[in-house]
């Protein structure tokens, strides 16, 4: 088992990162996964391994705690195995005004959605230098150029990763280190946005893609060494207005749009796991 | 003994209940329609009206069964009013459990459904296996939400059993949860099949008295809080096709003709039915599904509840002389 390379995925249990651990597998690659204690990271290893043969180790942590980030690191390093991929995609979202939520709250999404990346980036900064060609990737979101309402600190947080990357990248190129990021749009990640998303009409609902599907996309930019990747063919679109469109144009549609966007709340799922609704 | 049986007169509820009312259990069933022709006959049966979305019609119905199995559900794929998957499947759910926890009932078998396992890889997918890929419709969802329910009851005391068929054959009603009897009909009456290119694409298919036997065997010996798969043979589009036909006694023809256009054709039957107000079953998105691998394993049935699986060419040879005695063919 000893000095073959590995992929560290982190919030890896569920949605987009689930997809990531099954597109990596199916590309022979060895996997750390991540993710919350109990949310089912041994079933998804034991599946990986009988399916796809390759090796799988799993984490149970809290990444949003920086402690845990260190033991993590600490744990990889006592397996004797190396890290020459780092998926960053742990990341907690959500669709609120600013007062819906306490500080803890947002306290929280920013410790996850961004201490927690440049922390594992920089402790794992060795173990991808010595085993090149090595890869990071970080999942941002389209959210990070579209200042929309009701995304404030989220779109905020993903737009630290796109510039983080993107200042990583030119640093560590020479090195053999290829930084990317990935700016999704909507996705099918669970029963509640999948519920959510069927519930949307319009050029929004056409958007929306297959956490899958994205994986493939995610995947194939990373290892083609691609700076910034815009799954799909309507996110492009939606980038390409945004460059093209003058501000006021584009301020109505925001707000159109919010208008709009009522978060529909399933009543079953909020009132029988109450812990899902911190995402 | 007394046992409740919801979706009497649906497909799967009304075998469930005549095979109750067979093994000698008082057996109440929900009805919405005292005389719908469909609902199960026999002198063990007593019939309550009312529906699982009203509280006090599942009440008054559950009073006095120390069992209930619950296998009521819009059972489509698709609806006009979506809703009605999370008010019926969902909601409807969690009155029957509200009552049975209340009631103190002793054993729930909740009736769930393949489609919330989805789409399998390598190798057949068994109870803990994760979902490798989205959910998709509004009818996976609601069992899905349906089933978490069911573990969210078992943890507060119910003992509760999850049992899941696949695309299920058989003798039986013409129903929304019957697809496979409609296609066969139509095999026998045109005699020809058309057989998507996929044929490689593997999915389960289960015999209806298989998965009424497995409910049964789930109530005696499942463990509270399990899911059992209750499944059949794991069989490719080519393999099907060819046992029907050598199974007919008749000369059909299997006619190959490539996804994109059943796709194409789905996709126009789709508008025709959406200009005249009509509900289909059919769209683009559900023939990409059924283009899906679908295998299932039924191991931990065997192994832990007795389950055993009918051969789907025996299976079939006893749906065709149904269908036929029925003046199908």
């Amino acid at each position: 088992m000893h000095n073959k390379n590995f992929a560290l995925i982190t919030g890896a249990s569920e949605g987009f990162g689930k997809a990531l651990a099954l597109e990596c597998a199916a590309r022979k690659m060895n996997l750390v996964l991540v993710a919350l204690p109990g949310s089912g990271l041994s079933s998804l290893c034991c599946y990986i391994e009988r399916n796809f043969g390759v090796t799988t180790y799993y984490f149970e942590h809290d990444l949003s705690k920086k402690e845990e980030c260190y033991d993590l690191f600490n744990e990889i390093n006592r397996l004797e195995i190396t890290v020459n991929t780092i998926i960053n995609n742990a990341g907690i979202g959500g669709t609120h005004y600013f007062d819906e939520r306490n500080t803890e709250f947002y306290y929280k999404q920013i410790e996850l959605n961004v201490v927690s990346p440049t922390l594992l980036t920089h402790l794992f900064l060795q173990h991808l230098s010595q085993h090149t060609p090595a890869y990071v990737l970080n999942v941002s979101s389209l959210a990070s150029f579209f200042y929309l309402p009701k995304k404030q600190v989220y779109g905020a947080t993903k737009s630290y990763l796109v510039a983080f990357s993107k200042s990583l990248r030119r640093e560590l190129k020479s090195r053999g280190i290829s930084v990317s990021v990935i700016c999704p749009g909507g996705m099918n990640t669970n029963p509640q946005m999948v519920f959510q998303n069927l519930n949307t009409h319009g050029l929004s609902r056409w958007s929306i893609m297959n956490p899958e599907t994205v994986a493939k996309i995610a995947i194939d930019g990373m290892l083609k060494k691609e700076e910034v990747i815009i799954p799909g063919f309507w996110n492009k679109l939606f980038m390409l207005f945004d460059k093209f469109l003058p501000k006021c144009y584009k301020e109505m549609l925001t707000d159109k749009s919010m208008r709009e966007s009522k978060t529909i709340n399933n009543p079953v799922i909020f009132s029988i796991n109450p812990l899902k609704t911190a995402v | 003994m007394k046992i409740l049986i919801t979706g009497a007169t649906g497909y799967i509820g009304y075998k469930l209940a005549m095979e109750a009312a067979r093994r000698n259990y008082t057996v109440h069933i929900l009805v919405r329609d005292l005389q719908s022709p469909l609902s199960p006959e026999h002198p063990n049966i007593i019939k309550f009206k009312g529906d699982i979305t009203d509280k006090v019609s599942v009440m008054a119905a559950m009073m006095n069964c120390d069992k209930v199995m619950h296998a009521a559900a819009i059972a489509k794929l698709s609806a006009k009013d979506n809703s009605i998957f999370y008010s019926v499947n969902v909601e409807g759910t969690r009155n029957m459990l509200d009552a049975a926890l209340a009631l103190g009932v002793k054993k729930f078998i909740f009736t769930s459904s393949g489609a919330v396992i989805g789409p399998s890889g390598k190798y057949p997918m068994s109870e803990n296996d994760p979902r490798i890929a989205a959910f998709e419709n509004d009818y996976e969802i609601s069992k899905h939400w349906a089933e978490e329910l069911v573990k969210e009851y078992c943890r507060r005391g119910l003992f509760a059993i999850i049992v899941a068929a696949p695309r299920v054959y058989g003798p039986g009603h013409e129903c929304n949860g019957n697809t496979m009897n409609v296609l066969l009909k139509n095999i026998l009456f045109m005699r020809l099949a058309f057989v998507p290119s996929c044929d490689n694409v593997v999915a389960n298919y289960a015999f209806v008295d298989d998965v009424v036997t497995g409910h049964f065997l789930a109530m005696e010996k499942g463990l509270g809080g399990e899911k059992y798969i209750l499944g059949g043979e794991n069989l490719s589009y080519r393999s099907f096709f060819q046992t029907i036909k050598q199974n007919t006694g008749k000369n059909i023809k299997l006619i190959r003709i490539p996804r994109w256009l059943i796709k194409f054709w789905s996709f126009l039957y789709m508008c025709i039915c959406g200009l005249l107000r009509k509900e289909t079953h059919i769209s683009p998105k559900i023939i990409d599904r059924l283009a899906q691998n679908r295998a299932l394993s039924c191991d931990k049935a065997i192994r832990q509840l007795g389950y055993s699986i009918t051969p789907f060419s025996e299976g079939i040879q006893k749906t065709i002389l149904h269908l036929k005695n029925k003046n199908y063919a």
